[in-house]
C-alpha cells in the first residue's frame, strides 16, 4: 500500500532558488527509501515539503490525505522528523523534557509519558540519560538522543536527514542498526552511501531540480555511470 | 568547546542540593524583595550578615567560593550603566549608587547560588507547579538551553579570528568583531526558524501551547 505519493512538486525559495520542480515518486507502506544527491540538491528541503513546514505547489498525499493548512497537524502527528543538527532539536535544558516534549497531546498519560521516555532511551541505547543535560552531550549522543526522541512518538513515517554525518565508524554502525530496528516506513537523507546500501530497499537520485533516478538500492548504487554523473560514488559495498 | 558551565555544580548531592526546589526558590525570591524594598540605611548594615549566610549556605552546598562569585562578577557589568548613570544624575549620588551596587550583587549571587545547588529543570518544574505562565517557563527554558550555544558559537569565532589576524588585535579590530556581531545574529535567526521547525513536528501550537 502506498504511504507516501508525491504528485508534481515544485518548490522556490522566497530568493529565487529553484529547488525542484515538478517532482514526482510514490512511497510503499514499510518502504525504507534513500535520498542522495550532491549538496545543495534539495534533500532537506524536500523532507521539509514532506512535513508541511515549506508551502510547495503540487499535491502531497500521505496516508491517503491531501496534505494543507487544515489537517497538516494530524498528519504531524504520524510523522517523526530527525533533523540535520541535533543543536536544532534538542530544545528542551534536559535528555527527559526533550524526548517527552508534546507526548502529552498524543493522548498518553504522565505514567505513560515516563515509561515511554524510559523505553525510548533504551532503544537508542541510552538508558539511565534522563536527567542529562542537552547541551554537555557528545555529538554521538545527541544524535541518538533525537532518535530516541522520533521513536517515543511512535510514528508511522521517520525521516531523517543526515544521521550518520560526522559520526566515528563505531557509532555509525550502532546507529544503523538502530535505525533498521524500525519497522516503519523510512525516508533517509545521507552522504552515506554505504549505510544507505544497508539500510535501504530503494534509492532516489535528487540533483539539479529533479529525480534522476529511482530504484532497487542496489540496481542504482552500483551503476557507476548514473552515480558518477551527479557527483556521487559507487559505495564500497557495490565494488 | 569550552563553555561557562553556569550550573555545573547543580548535579552535587549535598543537603542544600536535597532541599526541596520549593524551599530555595521561596527564599532566594525573598532575599531579592528584601534587597529591593529594604531603605538604603538598613542595607548598609544587614549586608554583611546576608553575604555571610550566603557563604555558609555556600560552604553547606560544596560549591566553590570562587565559582559563584565570578559568575556573579560576569553578570554585574551589565548593570554598572545603570549605577553609573545613577552617580551622575541623583543627589547624593555616590552612596546611594554604591547602596545600588550591593543590592546588585547580593541579588546576583543569591541566583547563581539557586542556580549552583538546584536542578534548572527542578526549579522550571517547580514553577511551573506553581502556576508560572507556561510561556515564561518555555522563554527561561529556551534561555537557559542556548545561551550555552550562543556563547560557544560566540567563542569559536572569536577564536577563528584571532587565529587568522595573528592573534594581535590592530586596526579594523573592532569592524571585526561588529561583523562577528552581525553574523551570529543572523544565525541565531536562521537557528531559530529551524528549532520552531522541529516544535511544530512535535505539536507545538505557535501559541505557547501544544496541539
Ligand atoms: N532558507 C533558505 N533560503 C534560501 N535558499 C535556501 C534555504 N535553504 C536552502 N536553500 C537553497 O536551496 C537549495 C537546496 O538546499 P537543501 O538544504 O535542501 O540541500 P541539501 O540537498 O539538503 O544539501 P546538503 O547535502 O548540503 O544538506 C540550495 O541551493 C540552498 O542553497
Ligand atoms: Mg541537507
Amino acid at each position: 500500500m502506498t504511504i507516501v505519493e508525491v504528485k508534481n512538486i515544485s518548490y522556490t525559495y522566497p530568493d529565487g532558488i529553484e529547488v525542484f520542480k515538478n517532482i514526482s515518486f510514490k512511497v510503499a507502506e514499510g518502504e525504507s527509501l534513500g535520498i542522495i544527491g550532491p549538496n545543495g540538491a534539495g534533500k532537506t528541503t524536500l523532507l521539509l515539503a514532506l512535513s508541511g513546514l515549506i508551502n510547495n505547489s503540487g499535491e502531497i498525499i500521505i496516508n491517503g490525505e491531501i496534505k494543507s493548512e487544515k489537517n497538516i497537524n494530524d498528519i504531524r502527528k504520524k510523522i517523526s522528523f530527525v533533523f540535520q543538527n541535533p543543536d536544532d532539536q534538542l530544545f528542551m535544558p534536559h535528555v527527559e523534557e526533550d524526548i517527552s516534549f508534546g507526548l502529552n497531546k498524543l493522548g498518553y498519560s504522565e505514567e505513560e509519558i515516563n515509561d515511554i521516555v524510559k523505553k525510548s532511551l533504551n532503544s537508542a541505547g541510552l538508558d539511565g540519560f534522563e536527567l542529562r543535560s542537552s547541551h554537555h552531550l557528545s555529538l554521538g549522543q545527541k544524535k541518538r538522543v533525537c532518535l530516541a526522541a522520533a521513536f517515543a512518538r511512535s510514528p508511522e513515517i521517520l525521516l531523517l536527514d543526515e544521521p550518520s554525518n560526522e559520526l566515528d565508524p563505531g557509532g555509525r554502525k550502532e546507529l544503523a542498526g538502530l535505525i533498521q530496528d524500525f519497522k516503519g516506513t523510512k525516508l533517509i537523507v545521507s552522504h552515506d552511501l554505504n549505510m544507505i546500501g544497508e539500510i535501504c530497499d530503494n534509492v532516489m537520485i535528487l540533483n539539479n531540480s529533479i529525480i534522476k533516478a529511482i530504484g532497487g538500492s542496489k540496481k542504482i548504487l552500483s551503476d557507476k555511470n548514473l552515480m558518477e554523473s551527479n557527483s556521487l560514488e559507487v559505495p564500497y559495498i557495490y565494488r | 568547546m569550552r563553555h561557562s558551565f553556569w550550573d555545573h555544580f547543580s548535579g552535587l548531592d549535598t543537603p542544600v542540593h536535597r532541599l526541596s526546589p520549593g524551599v530555595k526558590i521561596l527564599f532566594v525570591i525573598l532575599l531579592v524583595l528584601i534587597l529591593t524594598i529594604l531603605p538604603g540605611d538598613y542595607i548598609s548594615f544587614s549586608a554583611l550578615p546576608l553575604l555571610l549566610l550566603l557563604i555558609i549556605i555556600l560552604i553547606f552546598s560544596r560549591v566553590p567560593v570562587k565559582h559563584v562569585v565570578k559568575r556573579t562578577l560576569v553578570i554585574l557589568p551589565l548593570i554598572i550603566p545603570v549605577i553609573v548613570l545613577n552617580s551622575i544624575f541623583m543627589e547624593s549620588g555616590l552612596s546611594h549608587s554604591l547602596i545600588l551596587s550591593v543590592r546588585s550583587f547580593l541579588s546576583i549571587f543569591s541566583l547563581v547560588l539557586l542556580v549552583s545547588v538546584t536542578r534548572f529543570s527542578d526549579i522550571m518544574k517547580t514553577l511551573s507547579r506553581w502556576h508560572f505562565p507556561r510561556i515564561m517557563i518555555m522563554i527561561l527554558s529556551f534561555m537557559y538551553r542556548y545561551f550555552f550555544l550562543l556563547t560557544g558559537e560566540m567563542e569559536k569565532m572569536i577564536r577563528a579570528v584571532k587565529l587568522r589576524s595573528g592573534g594581535t588585535g590592530g586596526s579594523g579590530i573592532f569592524k571585526i568583531y561588529s561583523q562577528i556581531l552581525a553574523i551570529l545574529f543572523i544565525k541565531s535567526y536562521e537557528r531559530a526558524e529551524r528549532v520552531y521547525h522541529a516544535m511544530l513536528m512535535r505539536g507545538y501550537d505557535g501559541n505557547g501551547g501544544l496541539q
